[in-house]
């Protein structure tokens, strides 16, 4: 093999490894949602605790605005990622999928037990286990993403979101529950987006 | 010429430098804006895009243009047949190293 095909050879590994090693893209959404949640269960303890007299009623306010701004947020943070390198890496392919079917999976549970309690007589403590399962999806979508991307660091917030998980029914029923959710949320959403935002790539225009 | 390697069974839409470059990167990351091929490949512009149509014409990827903020946007895909394509001549590659016994 002559010097040209072993540099062409080179190349070609070259090209895999950067289409392999592009860095996550997630970090936005991390921080955003996480800066949110984090308000929103401190809101949500500000209520429950009745420390501040605010009626029941409150709470559907306060997560009606919390959906109102997530969904009226979401395109801009998608938009901004639009012209990053690396969308298409597997790791981004599968950060999204696994981050948006955890979503899909708290809503859909949440709506259950919205359902549950107008209609069915449900306790109010499914409420709270919402949180059990917003906690056990991060773990999964912790542990998924950092496998397919090779970041071995996001199996700390994979086991912290486990470990939350777990915390939760324990403190089912209690108002503290949410100011302990608030404080894992800026541990396992805001710090591994703060991490995340400073490697990732600057956007690439398009040449005229 | 190592013996029993058909040199014919290299793929010309695929052999060349830049397009093997682009087939490789994509084959990891699909898929990719043309902005991204550019940076990650090194090419310019100009010679990326003689490249990429000779893949596109090949049938093995598509670009596909868009616009994004009103700025232009063009994303390069991967298709079935650029796969299989990429994975025949990855395997003659791999006959005609095994066949010379060099790395």
């Amino acid at each position: 093999m002559n010097t040209t095909q072993q540099d062409d050879l080179q190349f070609v590994r070259q090209m895999t490894e950067a289409g392999n090693k592009a860095p996550l893209l997630g970090g936005r959404f991390y921080v955003f949602w996480g800066v949110l949640v984090a308000i929103a269960f401190v809101c949500h303890w500000a209520i429950a605790s009745e420390n501040f007299g605010l009626p029941p009623v409150s709470y559907a306010v306060l997560w009606s605005v919390f959906m109102l701004i997530g969904l009226v947020s979401m395109p801009f943070l998608i938009r901004g990622i639009r012209r990053k390198p690396g969308l298409g890496a597997i790791g981004n392919r599968a950060e999204e999928v696994v981050w948006t079917t955890g979503g899909y999976s708290v809503f859909a549970y949440a709506a259950g037990t919205v359902v549950a309690v107008i209609f069915a007589g449900g306790s109010y403590d499914l409420f709270d286990l919402i949180l059990a399962v917003a906690f056990g999806s991060y773990g999964v979508a912790f542990m998924v993403t950092g496998t397919m991307a090779n970041e071995t660091w996001m199996r700390v917030p994979g086991l912290a979101s486990l470990l939350a998980c777990a915390a939760v029914p324990i403190l089912v029923g209690m108002p503290v529950l949410y100011l302990v959710a608030a404080a894992t949320i800026v541990v396992v959403s805001v710090i591994p987006g703060v991490i995340l935002l400073r490697s990732e790539p600057a956007s690439l225009e398009e040449p005229a | 010429m190592t013996e029993g390697f058909d040199p014919a069974s290299l793929d010309d839409a695929i052999h060349g430098r830049l397009r093997l470059g682009v087939m490789a990167y994509l084959h990891q990351a699909n898929p990719a804006s043309f902005a991204e091929l550019k940076e990650a490949t090194g090419a310019t512009g100009g010679n990326l895009s003689t490249h990429l149509r000779k893949l596109e014409e090949a049938g093995y990827i598509t670009q596909t243009k868009s616009f994004h903020e009103r700025r232009p946007l063009t994303t390069v895909a991967v298709t079935e047949d650029g796969r299989a394509a990429f994975a025949d001549y990855l395997a003659a590659m791999r006959q005609l190293i095994d066949g010379t016994g060099e790395t």
